[in-house]
């Protein structure tokens, strides 16, 4: 089974963001960049997956700066067998334009399973994968926390508020990784030491970066602490003027 | 002296008995030496031997942990190394009637008189040990089963006992026999002599032949039994003393990654030959468990039997090691599970009280680090750590760069603008992002500006020191982490690196100069006690209440400093600190060692509540610590155990800046 995993290098969850050139994109010095932590569901459900059935092929795919590499070399300290970057230095917010972009590369081979995280924690934005689903025209699973596969069948679960969903297709399908699908590995030191001699392909792309353009951003600002107006039912007056005047929410 | 036939049967019989002895003695031989080479045993040769004879002549290895057992030890000891010559001239006596090793002089006299005296105290040892083995069963001998019922010590204890009265008797009879010449030197013969004394000569003779073969018998019958049994610590124990690691306990060894695809321990020969050598040097005398506290926590691990299964595994493979193939199996799973390997806290307990100096830790630790470089197998928990020790330098994997958010509103000098200081501080991971220890960085940071030390810190250039990658088997993560900050502290001109946490401590004064740094290093209860007594830094005496202090493992046992805490404690209370139960370098550990602090503690009671507890009994209302870990653990014991009214932890720094005079 040929397995495409679709991964993206985000700054680190912990690392503090800051407005960088012209408040448009964020300041990138002394920010470490990791795999987009929903992809690593994805990274780890495709090795568990081929583990499983004894075989296959894993390959992963990043569209990003040369910046990139490093996200790639980390999956391949987990064994995956081909990784390339599309490179490309437009940082587009626009979803279709990346799923234009891998649609293309995509097309050339023929992948049984394409894996990728629900959304990118840095932008958020959650369009990717049924956009390149619907680009290859093939159907699209989304915010899985559950894969099962029999044959070429292909069975889901998604948490919701008030339950599980359970849903079914056949392969080829594009399916994207929730928290909760699997645990990620920690790569074995063989694996990073491979990893380090690993040569990195990569193809240079053109992404269309204005159908959706950053115009500012800001950072939010920061919480004062709460006020305590007083107890019991002689504050509820104060409470009442506070939220109508200061608050303005009444 | 004996006939032609009693000769021969003598001669071969001790043939036999040699010849078994020295087969399987070289099989053990043959087994360690599959392990790897290790130049480190063979420096200073004669201090090393000096160390052995010193140790175990005077029983310094018996006596140490258990006073009595150890003099009962020291009196069977004695009784041996008395009767090496005794049973010589008993052979000899075979061939030319009244042989002598020595002639006939007064030290020979005095010799026999030494033989005399201890088979006396030697059968007496033998009854104490017999009556403590079988009667008090105390659980460091006799847990846990099955792997502790040997019914070696019960004949060990037998044949000493035949030993000791075969010879007595056998010299009472020979007194009455040729006439009480030596009667004089030898008190206990003599009163033996008198229980047979009323025998008819022929009754008697035939009786001292029986003696004299029973015991010569029994000798030979012991040389066999000894290789296959823990009594082969009578060979393997000084031999393992006189190989003892020469570094602070606890003290792990780097892999060179160019030069081997097997990291850590996975089948016997990818250890180092002296780990092997322990499992034979091994005792079952559990004073190691005595002081588990994994094992006292209900976890289950036990160091000794860490040593005993592995000793029975390389036996069982013994075939396939000595004729240079590999094992069948690997260690873990057969023989030990990962539970026991993650337990340990690497807290040095074990080793501190090991009579002969096995090394528990490094042990261990090779076993971890197979798990988690080659097979990529911890406890979950690790994993977290591990990525944050990669991305942000910190075990916890807070933002990098928040790491000197602590100092906020402090006046803390940075090196890179400092130029030349007298102490690099190195505030490590704990000091810089964990609330508890943030407040202890400030602490020390409000010291060392009052009393107007020379000083800076890192900042940003500051990482994690690596110690729990290292301790947690990921040597390949601590190696790169270790190279970094050796080349990052190189660059700077300081004369001493301080630091806040003792494992800290450990990792820049101990390991990293396998990576090419030497560095003088200083601990903050050292610097701190040194600024008081010279005046430097002025505190309120007396004006703190009764106190107790936890030693930490790293600044204890691994480095012995154990004075300076309780000297800052005595000029705040104007008294030395309540002890604990256990303290000095048999405290007991909070349980955060070994990469503990970053692992869920799920099997067993935990360790910090059992030390709580302890600190409590004291009486007093504060307990000193000088570790963030510690710290930490300890403010968890108290809220978990809800004695918050009772007890409160603060890290010394904290009581003496609470009692500075402004």
């Amino acid at each position: 089974m040929n397995i495409l995993v679709l991964i993206k290098q985000v700054p680190d969850t912990e690392a503090t963001i800051k407005p960088g050139a012209e408040q448009k994109s964020i300041a990138e010095a002394g920010v470490k960049f990791v795999i987009n932590p929903y992809d690593e569901y994805a990274l780890e459900e495709a090795l568990r997956l081929k583990e499983a059935q004894g075989g296959g092929k894993i390959k992963v795919v990043t569209v990003g700066p040369e910046r990139a590499k490093q996200a790639l070399r980390s999956a391949a300290e987990l064994g995956v067998d081909e990784v390339l970057l599309l490179k490309t230095d437009t940082a587009s917010l626009d979803g279709l334009a990346i799923a234009q972009v891998l649609s293309e590369s995509v097309a050339k081979e023929s992948f049984d399973l394409i894996l990728m995280g629900k959304e990118a924690i840095d932008d958020g934005n959650m369009q990717v994968g049924p956009m390149l689903a619907e680009l290859l025209d093939i159907p699209c699973l989304n915010v899985i926390t559950k894969l099962t596969l029999s044959g070429r069948q292909v069975t889901a679960e998604r948490e919701g508020d008030s339950g599980v969903e359970v849903l079914e297709t056949s392969l080829p399908a594009v399916v994207t990784c929730q928290k909760g699908l699997n645990e990620p590995r920690y790569p074995s030191i063989r694996g990073k030491m491979a990893a380090m001699k690993m040569v990195i392909a990569e193809q240079t792309v053109t992404v269309s970066g204005d159908r959706a353009v950053v115009t500012g951003l800001q950072v939010p600002s920061a919480r004062s602490g709460g006020k305590i107006v007083g107890e019991g039912a002689a504050a509820v007056p104060e409470l009442i003027k506070l939220l109508h005047d200061e608050a303005k929410v009444i | 002296m004996l006939g032609w036939t009693g000769r021969i049967v003598l001669v071969l019989a001790i043939l036999i008995a040699l010849g078994y002895f020295m087969h399987e003695v070289w099989l053990r031989v043959r087994i360690i030496r599959r392990g790897k080479h290790d130049v480190k045993r063979w420096d200073r040769p004669a201090e090393r031997l000096g160390y052995m004879i010193g140790r175990v002549g005077a029983q310094i290895c018996a006596i140490k942990d258990r006073p009595f057992t150890g003099v009962m030890h020291a009196f069977v000891f004695w009784g041996f190394i008395f009767f090496t010559v005794a049973t010589l001239n008993h052979v000899g006596g075979a061939f030319k009637s009244g042989f002598s090793l020595f002639g006939k002089n007064t030290f020979n006299d005095l010799w026999f008189l030494g033989v005399d005296v201890v088979a006396a105290l030697t059968l007496i040892a033998v009854i104490a040990l017999a009556v403590r083995r079988y009667i008090f069963k105390p659980a460091g001998i006799t847990q846990p089963q099955p792997i502790s019922r040997s019914p070696h010590s019960a004949i060990v204890l037998a044949l000493i006992f035949g030993l000791m009265l075969t010879y007595l008797l056998n010299q009472g009879a020979e007194m009455i026999l040729k006439g009480a010449s030596f009667a004089a030197y030898m008190p206990v013969s003599k009163a033996t002599a008198g229980l047979v004394a009323g025998m008819a000569p022929a009754t008697l003779h035939a009786w001292n032949l029986f003696f004299w073969w029973s015991h010569i018998l029994m000798v030979l019958g012991f040389l066999m039994f000894i290789p296959g049994s823990k009594h082969l610590h009578l060979l393997s124990g000084p031999v393992n003393i006189f190989f003892r690691s020469r570094e602070p306990i606890g003290t792990l060894q780097p892999i060179d990654f160019e030069k081997t695809e097997q990291f850590g321990v996975s089948t016997l020969p990818h250890y180092q030959w002296k780990n092997i050598s322990d499992f034979f040097a091994c005792i079952d005398c559990g004073r190691c468990q005595d002081v588990c506290p994994a094992y006292a926590t209900g976890k289950p691990l036990s160091p000794k039997v860490v040593m005993m299964s592995q000793r029975k595994h390389a036996l069982h493979e013994a075939r396939a090691l000595v004729s240079g193939g590999e094992p069948s199996e690997s260690i873990m799973n057969t023989w030990l599970t990962p539970d026991e390997i993650w337990a340990c806290t690497t807290c040095g307990a074990c080793m501190e009280a090991c009579p002969v100096m096995n090394e528990h830790i490094p042990t261990l630790i090779d076993l971890r680090r197979n798990k988690a470089m080659m097979e990529s197998d911890f406890p979950q928990e690790l994993n977290a750590a591990f990525r944050g020790l990669e991305t942000n330098a910190n075990p916890w994997n807070m933002g990098h760069d928040s790491r000197t958010a602590w100092t906020d509103g402090l006046n803390v000098p940075i090196m890179s603008q400092a130029g030349e200081v007298e102490y690099l501080w190195y505030v490590g991971c704990a000091g810089s992002f964990d609330d508890r220890a943030k407040a202890v960085s400030r602490a020390v940071a409000q010291i060392l500006n009052q009393a107007g030390v020379s000083y800076a810190i890192l900042g940003l250039e500051e990482k994690c020191c690596g110690d729990p990658a290292r301790r947690a088997g990921n040597e390949y993560l601590f190696s790169m982490m270790a190279m970094e900050n050796v080349q990052v502290l190189q660059q700077y001109k300081f004369r001493k690196i301080l630091t806040t946490c003792p494992h800290g401590y450990h990792m820049i004064k101990n390991e990293y100069k396998q990576f090419g740094g030497q560095f003088e290093v200083v601990h903050h209860t050292e610097l701190i006690a040194e600024l008081i007594k010279s005046g430097k830094l002025k505190v309120n005496q007396n004006g703190l209440d009764a106190v107790t202090f936890h030693d930490s493992c790293y600044l204890g046992r691994y480095n012995e400093i154990y004075q300076a805490p309780r000297d800052i404690l005595q000029q705040l209370s104007g008294r030395a600190p309540v002890e604990m139960g256990r303290h000095h370098n048999k405290s007991f550990c909070c349980g955060a060692g070994g990469g503990r602090m970053f692992m869920e503690e799920s099997l067993g009671t935990r360790i910090n509540h059992s030390r709580t507890e302890e600190a409590a009994a004291t009486g007093a209302k504060m307990v000193g610590t000088a570790c963030p870990f510690c710290l930490s653990m300890l403010d968890d014991g108290i809220k978990e155990t809800g004695i918050t009214e009772k007890l409160q932890v603060r890290d010394i720094a904290q009581l003496v800046v609470e009692h500075l005079q402004s």
